[in-house]
């Protein structure tokens, strides 16, 4: 139990300041640390967590607190999601207030230019960790392939998708 | 620390009244728990429209410092702002406030998710739930993608990260210890970025 919040721990704070570029970029290792090298959790566990809290109001990366929930109860749960905040919001708190004062500084717009493709390949895992346990008939890929593109064109308010796929799904015709 | 805190004050001039911390908890915690499907655009909407903390010009060029920080882009815009205004405590009021009701909603949907796993009916909802988490997802990816720079180092940097990451499963610490120090000095090199 107290190694297992030490793991947490550890781990979300770890997770929390390689998140450059939102939370989401960390999800691909997340998986493979907790489902392949710990079996805190199932893949298919992980993922129903992921879309679970897509459809819950709040930040991106709270998918953390259910998985501290499965792995160690409510300690685990809490553990967790101060792990992902705290951290990073320290870094913010003292880099953040710095850089606000130096954003003429010549090497941050390369920070940013260099690390946004590397954002980009890391948000591509995610998706492929997600799609590849989700994805697994021809009505499900057809849904993720139209939920791509309206969030892509449009500027509709992501919860709806997430709220007509949970319909279609009750439906029962995924 | 006194000069620190003594430039974020003067940006605070256009502001009638700096809120308290209370004003910065209780407002994002409203952000939180009406942030449905992504918080940026009612942390946007509160700070903006609503609060008259920030005028949209000034939001606009704190957003890019709050995504390039490590963690949700809000969570930092959260600090930031609770930082200019109230130092180390506004922070931890804006963030507290922010992940309040988040929190509590996310612990109570596993309980209900551990209790309901083998029903049907959850199995029905997540069957439809999941595709389009998924599809999210591959959005934000789409939308990044048409932002990069049209040029060879940009592709280049995205399938070694993708490999490593998302095929390989290297582990992220190592990856990002070497992948982000390359990416960042070529982009120094590249004279375009620097002006």
């Amino acid at each position: 139990m107290w190694t297992t919040l030490l793991d947490l721990l550890l781990h979300g704070v770890m997770w929390s300041m390689l998140a450059v570029g939102g939370s989401n970029v960390t999800l691909a290792d997340i998986q493979h640390y907790t489902v392949e090298t710990r079996h805190w959790l199932t893949a298919a566990q992980f993922v129903s967590f992921y879309s679970i809290t897509q459809a819950a109001p709040g930040p991106n990366g709270m998918a953390v607190a259910l998985i501290g929930l499965q792995a160690a109860g409510l300690p685990g749960a809490l553990v967790s999601t101060l792990a992902n905040c705290v951290p990073s919001s320290c870094i913010a708190f003292f880099v953040g207030g710095w850089f606000e004062q130096h954003h003429e500084v010549r090497w941050v717009g390369a920070v940013r230019h260099g690390l946004a493709p590397v954002t980009v390949g890391l948000l591509a895992s995610a998706s492929f960790v997600l799609a590849r346990e989700i994805d697994i008939n021809a009505m499900r890929i057809g849904l993720t392939v139209v939920c791509a593109a309206i969030a892509f064109r449009s500027k509709l308010n992501p919860i709806w998708l997430v709220l007509a796929g949970a319909m279609l799904g009750l439906s029962g015709v995924m | 620390m006194t000069a620190l805190t003594s430039k974020p004050a003067a940006d605070t001039a256009s502001v009638p009244d700096a809120p308290t911390c209370f004003e910065l908890f209780h407002n994002f915690a409203i952000v939180g728990l009406t942030g449905f499907g992504g918080v940026l655009p009612w942390a946007r909407r509160m700070i903006v429209e609503r609060r008259g903390w920030l005028s949209d010009l000034e939001f606009a060029e704190l957003l890019p410092l709050a995504q390039l920080l490590p963690g949700p882009n809000v969570a930092n815009i959260a600090t930031l702002l609770g930082r200019r205004y109230r130092g180390a405590a506004g922070s931890a009021a804006a963030v507290f406030g922010l992940y309040l009701f988040p929190t509590i909603i996310t612990i109570l949907l596993g309980y209900a998710y551990q209790r309901w796993s083998d029903s049907p009916i959850m199995h029905r909802l997540l069957s439809g739930l999941m595709p389009a988490a998924a599809g999210l997802m591959i959005a934000t990816v789409l939308k990044l993608v048409v932002s990069l720079p049209r040029n060879v180092q940009s592709l280049v940097f995205v399938c070694m990260t993708f490999a490593a990451v998302g095929l390989l499963t290297l582990p992220l610490l190592a990856v990002l210890a070497v992948l982000g120090p390359l990416a960042t000095w070529l982009a120094w090199r590249t004279p375009a970025v620097r002006s």
